[in-house]
């Protein structure tokens, strides 16, 4: 049996804030690509390609060396942090607000049937040899 | 220097999502992913008081960027996925988990605006 890494907490939460940083900073990037319209698409995309990267990523995250590094580093910083729970319901509240309901309904199944899909397809193919 | 702001912030957010995340997950030790459940209404609700205070500025702009970091869109995707592949009961929980989130969100975030607005 290999040895197993371990890490102490405190590395593993330093590692997170890292990764943090660099998914928070690709977020913004991304955000500012985006010109301000009725729908919240850069979330969408946003959101959307997290979860398929995470999908895909975690799988070999997990099956190499180092693993609680590796996955507090790439899944549970950068992924995570680019990815956003808070800013998707304040745009679903504010679309229910304007009475946008073809957009609010869009978006909440977008999000919500999108990132199951691709994170599903993600972590297939994630999983292969 | 907003930019600068909202991604130092994230981080710092990211920081304290693994940290409270892991203490509730091993604290309740259930089949659900109540860490990432309990973190992510609580920052919808903390979105939804700075949204309806109506404030701006870089104060506000690190705050927000702070509770995007803090939640997670992914880490909830990916735990559905996989306690879908468990297969059986893991299917409802599945379900109920990408469901009840939605719906604790959604009504976190209004009761923070709300609250957020007679501030």
């Amino acid at each position: 049996m290999p040895p197993v890494a371990t890490a102490p907490r405190h590395h593993l939460a330093a590692l997170v804030v890292v990764g943090g940083f660099l998914g928070s900073a690709t977020r913004v990037g991304l955000t500012a690509l985006f010109p301000a319209a009725g729908f919240p698409w850069a979330t969408l995309v946003v959101n959307l390609t997290g979860s398929a990267a995470v999908g895909w990523t975690l799988p070999t995250l997990h099956s190499r060396s180092r693993r609680r590094r590796r996955v507090a580093f790439g899944a549970v910083g950068v992924a995570a942090a680019y990815t956003t729970f808070s800013t998707f319901t304040l745009d679903t509240f504010e679309l229910i607000m304007s009475r946008s309901w073809a957009a609010v309904t869009a978006y909440a199944l977008l999000s919500i049937g999108g990132g199951v899909a691709v994170a599903s397809v993600g972590h297939r193919l994630g999983e292969r040899p | 220097m907003t930019a600068v702001a909202v991604v130092v912030a994230g981080g710092i957010g990211a920081g304290v999502r693994f940290l409270a995340g892991s203490a509730i997950q091993e604290r309740l030790r259930t089949e659900l992913p109540w860490g990432t459940a309990v973190v992510n209404t609580f920052g919808a609700f903390a979105l939804g008081v700075v949204a309806g205070t109506g404030f701006d500025g870089l104060a506000t702009d690190a705050v927000v960027g702070l509770l995007a970091g803090f939640t997670t869109y992914s880490t909830w995707m990916i735990e559905c996925v996989h306690l879908w592949l468990e297969g059986g009961d893991g299917r409802r929980r599945s379900v109920v988990n990408l469901v009840g989130l939605l719906a604790a969100g959604v009504v976190a975030v209004a009761l923070g605006h709300l609250l957020g607005s007679v501030l």
